[in-house]
């Protein structure tokens, strides 16, 4: 219900916007989508994933490629995206999910610093960090309006998002979902009640790296631009704060996250220039004293108890 | 030159790197054995010490006065970071990850917004070189190498022949222990994160002439001192400086019939490889009791 009312929201947003509010709230809801897939892997089967850019990076080149050299129809170039991210996650989970915590964390971000890397020293595959540019798409191979116009963007990245968001839900509260809960709580106990955790790890973090390169996909289509720094550690590392500060609970959470933070900095960024000083300051404070990040804290005061 | 005297000459590059990242991998591993905390700000605190020392470089002109201040300057701060960040947090390992980036963000873009983006050069404080079997090797690196060596010795000193070093390792072995035989916990883990921010700063200053100082600097060895000491052994000091100094010295074989990116790509993946075959590390020694 709920949901429904913030989908309607944002559905009416538009009239109270400008052209730049439009291809801002379409970026918005591209990392939104990121977020919520980085948060498959880290909030519900308790992997913490130091990068996944790699696998949003990998989504925004695996659909340009696709328009470059095969279509150009944005939904080929999603799909497109999700193969290449898919098949990345499915390489890097083979080896990470065989290890836990601290390992887990390095051998993510070893990967990712990889192929960080590999794109920069390919740029005559990869453009470098002049990146690749193509032709604006139309919204249906050919025809109908321009995904350059901030307000198709906007629609485009809203409607994907909450379809994601509906099956998230659904995934949150599925068999497979509670299956990946009690791995993340327990993985003695998982294991006891006959799981194959490492082959649930897996399936988790290759759903989580498919709707991250699928955000690489809606990034590509709406920008009609990617470049290398898309491999960027603090690409992997904004997907980290912002499931933190919405808080890893929530299928919502780290979307609003966020969207909290993006909205943050570009208001501040006319007088702060270091916008990631006070984020950086942020995100100590909210491990320190709300540890379950604002949804956490929000849900705690709904429940009319205090915040933990 | 030929190949010989290449060989040679990527070897030494590779000893002299492969100790410098052993000097910041045993800052990681001294406060990951102290505290089980993966500290995410270790680059950063690297990056701090090249960006200090570029600082009283400009202001003294002279590099000793560097070595010996801007190590100081991160360990004081690393301390400060333990009291204020880590301390309230202490029990919960996967939030300390996440805290320590927080503080990642704020020095990096501290630096920025006060150092600048641009990329600064130190020149080498020794000039000239020394002939070593047949190669003419910079005399700057040599000196590093040295410098690097005797303060592994003096953290091994430290750590076996003083009293606080006999705590340490007394935390190290067993908190709850050593809590109840009365050792001052918190100003040891305070301690072990001044200790690897000394090193961390350390290595930075050292650093700083051979490689260029950028507020970004701190990312390129980040995984590279996270791969040393998980295969080192967490926690194992000397098993993570043996690992520096090996992958530092295969990464200069490999840049002899390839790029240095290839030869950095070609480093992580074994290293990776190990990882994966051995989680443990490669110098783990069993615990003796549980």
């Amino acid at each position: 219900m709920r949901a429904g009312l913030l989908l309607l929201g944002l559905v009416l947003l538009p009239a109270g916007l400008n052209r730049f509010g439009h291809f801002f709230a379409a970026e918005i809801f591209t990392w939104a989508l990121y977020a919520m897939g980085f948060n498959i892997c880290f909030g519900m089967a308790g992997m913490l994933s130091f990068g996944h850019a790699a696998f949003f990076a990998s989504g925004a080149y695996g659909a340009t490629f696709a328009v470059l050299y095969l279509v150009r129809d944005p939904w080929v170039a999603l799909a497109a995206a999700m193969v290449a991210a898919t098949a990345l996650a499915i390489l890097v989970g083979f080896f990470a999910v065989r290890v836990v915590s601290h390992s887990f964390v390095i051998i993510t971000i070893t990967f990712s610093l990889v192929l960080l890397l590999l794109a920069h020293s390919q740029k005559d595959v990869t453009g470098g960090d002049d990146g690749l540019l193509f032709p604006p798409l139309a919204l249906f191979a050919g025809a109908g309006p321009s995904l350059a116009t901030p307000l198709v963007a906007y629609y485009t990245a809203l409607a994907i998002l909450a379809v994601a968001y509906v099956l998230l839900w659904r995934l949150s509260r599925s068999p497979l979902g509670l299956v990946l809960q009690a791995v993340r709580d327990s993985e003695r106990r998982a294991t006891l009640a006959g799981y194959d955790v490492q082959r649930y790890r897996w399936l988790a973090f290759v759903l989580s790296g498919s709707v991250a390169g699928l955000a690489g996909g809606v990034y590509a289509i709406t920008h009609a631009q990617v470049n290398a720094q898309l491999f960027d550690v603090t690409v992997s590392v904004d997907a980290v704060i912002w499931t933190l500060i919405g808080g890893a609970g929530s299928v919502l959470g780290p979307a609003i996250g966020a969207a909290l933070i993006l909205a943050f900095t570009n208001a501040v960024s006319d007088w702060i220039v270091y916008t990631q000083i006070p984020v950086g300051i942020l995100l100590i404070l909210i491990v320190i004293f709300w540890p379950r990040g604002l949804s956490g804290v929000w849900r705690s005061w709904s429940a009319g108890r205090p915040a933990a | 030159m030929d190949l010989t005297t290449l060989v040679l000459f990527q070897l030494l590059n590779g000893l002299v790197w492969g100790l410098v990242i052993a000097l910041i991998a045993l800052g990681l591993a001294l406060i990951f054995g102290i505290m089980e905390v993966i500290n995410v700000a270790h680059g950063s605190l690297y990056m701090l010490g090249a960006v200090i020392a570029w600082y009283v470089l400009g202001a003294t002109g002279s590099f000793a006065a560097a070595v010996l201040i801007a190590p100081v300057c991160v360990g004081a701060l690393s301390m400060a970071m333990e009291r204020v960040v880590l301390r309230p947090i202490e029990n919960e390992k996967v939030l300390t990850i996440i805290a320590t980036t927080g503080v990642m963000l704020v020095l990096q873009h501290s630096v920025l917004a006060t150092f600048g983006g641009d990329i600064q050069r130190v020149p080498s404080p020794v000039p000239g070189a020394v002939k070593i079997l047949g190669v003419h090797y910079p005399l700057y690196r040599l000196a590093v190498a040295m410098t690097s060596v005797a303060a592994i010795a003096g953290l091994w000193l430290f750590l076996s022949k003083t009293r606080y070093g006999l705590w340490l390792r007394a935390v190290r072995q067993d908190g709850k222990m050593a809590t109840a035989l009365g050792i001052p916990v918190g100003r040891v883990y305070m301690l072990a994160v001044g200790l690897g921010g000394l090193l961390a700063g350390l290595g930075g200053v050292l650093a700083a002439p051979i490689v260029v100082v950028q507020y970004q600097m701190g990312f390129d060895i980040l995984a590279t001192v996270f791969i040393v000491v998980v295969i080192g052994g967490f926690g194992s000091l000397f098993g993570a400086a043996a690992t520096a100094v090996l992958l530092g010295m295969m990464e200069g074989l490999i840049t002899v019939v390839a790029t240095p990116t290839w030869a950095r790509i070609a480093s992580l993946a074994v290293m990776g490889a190990i990882l994966l075959a051995r989680p443990d590390g490669i110098f783990r020694r069993r615990a003796i009791a549980r």
